[in-house]
């Protein structure tokens, strides 16, 4: 099970990732910044949320590299990049992160270390960065979706099944 | 890692548990949440049917349930696969299934795949709930698998 579950999540991420980069990618630079309301967060607040979870989790927790996350600046951010680069750096982070998975020691799985100041079993924290990917990817196609009034067509290869 | 997908079931059911709740109060989201929310309720039930070799075709993908209906859901599906995996041998993971789409092909699914699947589908419209509570100005409910799993020291 041990690898199956590091390529498993591995799978997952870049699935999410590819729905997001669609979501995206058919939207205007304007709406990647706009919040609905002084609440909520934009897509370019969402993204840069997630690279910064993937990166804290996986890329540092899990394969060492130094965590430099600030999260709150995640969610400050009211412009920045453009759609593009966003999606190129969500993307790099995911490829990184699918390589630490690939690269790691099925025994580590058990192990506790302490990530983002709470200490936690590895498997779990793997598996809490799928979770929390998917829980972002669903707000940003529901807000694709709502601005530009289209839908995706994702699941009509269920209807032959 | 029969425990591990038991906790999967736990977190799933404990998720929409303190959700449905906080819909229950909230009237301003209440009825465009429960579309979503019977939508993802329904696939846990999707799969067993699958599982089991019964009729999926017909499938509700979109039933509308109210609170109750939706409270009974979520207890159901997390007993029905919690027993489902009991009952299983280890390792769990590599159980697979097989099955025919509707032209007849058999295709084939893994254990693992199902439940990470309709696990992360919950997990993907409860994240749009977040965001109707945004917009309607109240403070989304936090479901995270993390939260969960720290709350009870694991």
């Amino acid at each position: 099970m041990d690898e199956l579950f590091l390529r498993t999540s591995a799978e997952f991420l870049r699935e999410f990732y590819t729905k997001i980069d669609e979501a995206v990618s058919r939207l205007d630079e304007s709406q990647i910044w706009a919040r609905p309301n002084a609440a909520s967060n934009s897509i370019g607040n969402l993204l840069l949320h997630l690279a910064g979870n993937v990166r804290q989790h996986i890329i540092s927790g899990c394969g060492g590299v130094a965590d430099v996350r600030t999260r709150s600046q995640e969610f400050a951010a009211t412009e920045g990049l453009p759609k593009a680069e966003l999606l190129a750096r969500l993307k790099q982070t995911v490829d990184e992160a699918c390589d630490v998975l690939a690269n790691l020691d099925p025994n580590a799985l058990l192990e506790r270390r302490v990530i983002q100041n709470n200490e936690v079993v590895l498997l779990r924290d793997i598996y809490h960065v799928v979770e929390h990917f998917s829980y972002h990817t669903g707000q940003i196609v529901m807000r694709s979706k709502e601005l530009t009034a289209k839908g995706f067509g994702w699941y009509k290869h269920l209807e032959g099944t | 890692m029969k425990a591990y997908f038991i906790e999967l079931i736990a977190h799933e059911a404990w998720a929409n548990r303190i959700l449905l709740e906080a819909l229950a109060r909230e009237s301003s989201v209440a009825e465009r949440a429960r579309v979503v929310f019977g939508h993802f309720c329904s696939a846990p039930d999707y799969w067993l049917k699958r599982v089991r070799g019964e009729n999926f075709r017909e499938h509700n993908w979109w039933p509308v349930f109210d609170v109750a209906e939706l409270s009974a859901r979520i207890d159901h599906s997390e007993q029905t696969w919690r027993d489902f995996l009991n009952r299983m041998p280890e390792p769990v993971e590599l159980q697979t299934f097989e099955t025919v789409n509707q032209r007849g092909d058999k295709i084939t699914f893994r254990v693992v795949d199902i439940l990470t699947q309709f696990h992360n589908h919950s997990s993907h419209h409860r994240g749009q709930i977040a965001v109707l509570f945004r917009a309607a100005g109240l403070e989304p409910i936090k479901t995270d698998f993390i939260n969960w799993a720290l709350e009870r020291g694991r």
